[in-house]
């Protein structure tokens, strides 16, 4: 990471001493850079806008504008940008708002700050940060079998089942391309196969049995 | 005792509301200056680290963060144990799962979880709060004393009851007697007998099954209306 560029980061936190803690220890790292602060949800949507980051990372509690609010800002707008929420609770509720609102990740304010470096680190290379446990929960509908599609991995099966691309499907979908990469990842456990073309010609297996 | 069981329940909503703005203050202070404190700790380790001869004040600093962090650890625990899901709106289902997720979410365990597909829709708030706080206090328990984090639930109807049990591996012990004169007084036992006040303030049981090293099986049957 040394070698290229720095990975370009804003901070968003309500509570002045956390977001101090957090700017003094990225510093410190040659890989990350700081380029903006925020106290609040409108303030950090401007420093997106306007220093265009690779990593936003924003608590959940804000005034103004909570952190989810400005999640779906985001996402909505289509700014390139990756977001790691940072929240003292891990309840459901709290994780599931920000798996649905976009987020690329979560940590918890109650590890040790170094594994908030580390999910910096790994949502700017693209990947997801949850509770690893907490994955299979989050994408499951309660009433239904383990193995049951939610709508949202319906409807990027029938993208898939089109030849769509992640990016296409981004598109469509108002997703960021990671969050499609994340129902992907569940949507190919599901259904038991190993890649898109295996996955495509399921859908088509699936659509030839509710036409007939 | 009507009256007196009236007066205990109203006394159960105080306590949970109090203990809902016990858990925001603790999340609106502590969990933030010790997590700002950790950070600032942790910064300072990393440059006494990168200079020759320090290592014994560095040595000092590896103690204080992993203090601070064990503390981290106990409020995370408490926050998880008495955060209170959307009872009014959730149905008990839903709250269930999300206690399952939350612990797994706070601990590297797993919990397999077996569902009736179909739940009861009126069950009333009292049991709802009973259930959830038993369940929490089954799951933390499980982590502090038994040694471990994965645990088996299973949850549904049995005749017009619900039924939870929960089963871990862990190191088990002898279960005291929680009632009648021979009844523990012992403080590790509290909790277990506030558990089975609570199953039973609500009309229902809860039994405890446990053997030194075969694990512990807690099964609480609450009816759907206290």
């Amino acid at each position: 990471m040394s070698n290229t560029n720095p990975i370009r980061v804003v901070l968003a936190d309500d509570h002045a001493l956390v977001l101090e803690g957090l700017r003094a220890l990225l510093s410190a790292e040659p890989d990350l850079r700081v380029v903006a602060t925020a106290t609040d949800g409108e303030r950090l949507l401007d420093a997106v806008k306007r220093f265009k980051p690779d990593v936003a990372v924003m608590d959940m509690q804000m005034p103004f504008m909570d952190g989810l609010t400005c999640l779906r800002h985001i996402r909505a707008e289509g700014l390139p940008v990756r977001v790691l929420v940072i929240s003292a609770f891990g309840d459901a509720p709290s994780l599931r708002a920000a798996v649905e609102g976009g987020a690329d990740g979560v940590a918890l304010k109650t590890d040790p700050p170094e594994m908030t470096l580390a999910a910096i680190r790994q949502v700017a290379a693209g990947q997801m940060v949850f509770p690893e446990a907490a994955r299979r929960w989050l994408i499951r509908k309660p009433e239904n079998d383990p193995n049951a599609l939610t709508e949202r991995e319906e409807a990027v099966l029938a993208l898939i089942g089109e030849g769509k691309s992640n990016a296409q499907i981004g598109v469509t979908l108002n997703l960021s391309e990671n969050t499609v990469k994340f129902h992907l990842k569940n949507l190919f456990a599901k259904l038991g196969v190993s890649n898109r073309t295996e996955a495509a010609a399921k859908f088509h297996q699936f659509r030839q049995r509710y036409l007939k | 005792m009507p009256n007196r069981n009236l007066a205990a329940k109203r006394l159960l909503a105080v306590t949970e509301e109090e203990l809902q703005r016990i858990v925001l203050d603790v999340h609106d202070g502590p969990v933030q200056n010790l997590f700002a404190a950790l950070s600032q700790l942790t910064l300072l380790r990393s440059r006494l680290e990168s200079k020759p001869g320090n290592e014994d004040c560095a040595g000092v600093l590896t103690n204080t963060v992993k203090l601070l962090e064990s503390s981290l650890v106990d409020i995370r625990d408490l926050l998880g144990r008495f955060r209170a899901p959307e009872f009014v709106h959730s149905d008990i289902g839903e709250i269930i799962e999300d206690i399952a997720i939350q612990h797994e979410a706070y601990t590297s365990g797993t919990i397999s979880l077996k569902m009736d597909s179909v739940l009861p829709s009126n069950v009333s708030l009292l049991t709802k709060i009973a259930l959830c706080r038993i369940f929490q206090e089954t799951l933390s328990n499980i982590r502090r004393h038994a040694g471990v984090e994965d645990a088996a639930v299973e949850f549904g109807m049995e005749k017009e009851n619900l039924v939870l049990v929960v089963t871990d591996q862990g190191r088990g012990f002898e279960p005291p007697p929680l009632d009648g004169p021979q009844a523990t007084e012992k403080q590790e036992h509290i909790g277990l007998r506030g558990m089975r006040e609570r199953a039973e303030l609500v009309g229902g049981s809860l039994t405890v099954e446990s053997r030194p090293g075969f694990g512990t099986r807690i099964r609480v049957e609450l009816p759907i209306h206290e």
